[in-house]
């Protein structure tokens, strides 16, 4: 290992960059995986079997086979379709092929968690609100979801932890995040540091996070200390 | 026009095997304060949630200030449209025995969010009423406090005035009291009498022998999924007719 202030400099530029394609990967994949979660888990629970099929199908087959097959998938898979089929279309580069994947999977994981969210809530809220005249859809935006907001908001934390760990995936396709970065340094040079400071990359990123998830709990924790 | 609020006419709900009404008649005037006694499990519950469809009914019918909720036709269970059912429903209000408050909202906010979400109240308007009705039931201190803030007792008061905030034409009260500690029920008690002797109309499933003799006009009691008999509370309580009745008063007073 060499921490020398000289060989830091050496390698900054290049890890500093794939650090930035790993935030990257990261907040796109949270933009858009938290909010598809919540019509998956809503399909998920409906009483009309064709969506509830549908997603609980996609959830399976996203949560049931390893996440970097899909990236394979997604990346040579497709583009082999693309030529066989003629369909250019299917054809992704590296970096949206990542973020269509992990989004499709991370909305997967999310579904569930929200999904067991609802379906903790009390029967009694459901009924209180039919009585005062609430739809359906009403008492699930009005009522149910926001009282889930305390109960998923930790593993929601925990899979975003890591989802951070997940987007080291992104390399076995050649995407230029952090580790791909400190792999390629390692080789040309020989030496070690660079694992350590893509380590100590990834750790500051959690330690914010942790961070982040402390102040939501409290914020979000204050109503519902007790079951109604 | 009909002076019923409420009539259940030969209404029978099935639970699988367990028959949880069978041919139960109900009709509350307006005005009316109507108290159901009975064992665990005679269905008396079931009866309430018939009421606004919180159940869905096996045979009978339901109406609503004479207007039909469901009915049986030809052997077969009629209900009204969605959006119908709910506008009926919206004038019976329910106050349930675990209160079944929102507990993200304040208060405040769990007494005004039917009025301003669903009817569509002028919001400072609906806050001003509801600032009333916490002041009927003794809670206007507490508006800006969460349910997991208050005492059941003080929970239940809330469901009250939650309740009164739809400007129902009848309040269904199913055991208001039985999640509470004895020495706490004296609090919600005392708001139902205060409504009842406000007249409201109102169906109430009690434990409480005494407040059922205090408050009703009429005692309905119920054994096994049927009403079994019914009368003002001194015959009711002073001269049951049935063995059955008979039987309960025994073993509850
Ligand atoms: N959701 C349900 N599923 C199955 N059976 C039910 C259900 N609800 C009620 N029952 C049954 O129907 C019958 C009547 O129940 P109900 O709750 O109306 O009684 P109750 O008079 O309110 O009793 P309690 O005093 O214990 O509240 C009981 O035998 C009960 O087990
Ligand atoms: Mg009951």
């Amino acid at each position: 290992m060499n921490l020398s202030r000289e060989y830091v400099f050496v390698l900054w530029p290049a890890l500093a960059q794939g650090a930035g394609q790993t935030l990257l990967i990261f907040l796109l994949t949270l933009i858009l995986s938290l909010p598809l979660g919540l019509p998956v888990a809503l399909g998920s629970i409906s009483r009309l079997w064709p969506p509830r099929m549908f997603c609980r199908v996609y959830v399976w087959l996203f949560r049931g086979t390893p996440l970097m097959l899909q990236l394979f998938f997604f990346y040579y898979g497709l583009g082999i379709m693309a030529g066989q089929y003629d369909l250019p279309f299917l054809r992704l580069d590296r970096f949206p092929a990542v973020i269509v994947t992990f989004a499709l999977n991370y909305a997967a994981y999310f579904a569930e968690i929200y999904r067991a969210g609802i379906q903790s809530i009390d029967r009694g809220q459901y009924e209180a609100a039919k009585t005062l005249g609430f739809t359906r859809t009403q008492t699930m935006f009005a009522i149910i979801i926001p009282q889930t907001l305390r109960r998923i908001i930790p593993p929601v934390c925990n899979e975003t932890i890591t989802l951070v760990k997940d987007t080291a995936l992104a390399t076995v396709i050649g995407v230029a995040e952090l580790l791909k970065a400190a792999r390629d340094a390692s080789n040309r040079d020989t030496n070690t540091t660079p694992y350590f400071l893509a380590a100590a990359g990834y750790l500051a990123i959690t330690f914010v996070l942790t961070l982040v998830y402390q102040k939501l709990e409290k914020r979000f924790g204050r109503h519902e200390r007790e079951a109604i | 026009m009909t002076d019923h609020i409420v009539e259940l006419d030969r209404v029978c709900k099935r639970y699988g095997e367990v028959e949880a009404l069978r041919d139960a008649t109900l009709r509350v005037r307006r005005g009316e304060h109507v108290a159901i006694i009975g064992s665990s499990g005679s269905g008396k519950s079931t009866l309430l949630r018939c009421i606004n469809h919180l159940e869905s009914i096996d045979g009978g019918s339901v109406r609503n200030n004479g207007v039909i909720l469901a009915e049986t036709v030809g052997g077969r269970v009629r209900y009204r449209r969605e959006a119908d059912i709910r506008r009926l429903i919206m004038q019976t209000a329910m106050v349930f025995q675990h209160f079944n408050l929102f507990g993200h909202l304040t208060c405040l906010e769990n007494v005004t969010i039917a009025p301003i979400r669903i009817k569509r109240e002028n919001p400072a308007e609906a806050r001003d009423r509801a600032m009333d009705l916490l002041r009927l039931v003794g809670l206007s201190g507490k508006a800006n406090a969460y349910p997991a803030e208050l005492s059941g007792g003080q929970k239940q008061r809330v469901a009250i005035a939650r309740a009164l905030a739809i400007r129902p034409s009848i309040l269904l009260f199913d055991e208001p009291t039985s999640a509470l500690d004895p020495e706490i029920t004296g609090e919600v008690l005392k708001v139902i009498r205060q409504l009842a002797a406000q007249g409201y109309s109102m169906v109430l499933v009690t434990h409480e022998m005494g407040f059922a003799r205090e408050v009703a006009d009429r005692v309905v009691f119920m054994d096994n999924g049927g009403i079994v008999e019914e009368g003002i509370p001194a015959n009711i309580f002073g001269h049951p007719e049935s063995e059955r009745l008979r039987l309960f008063l025994q073993a509850v007073l």
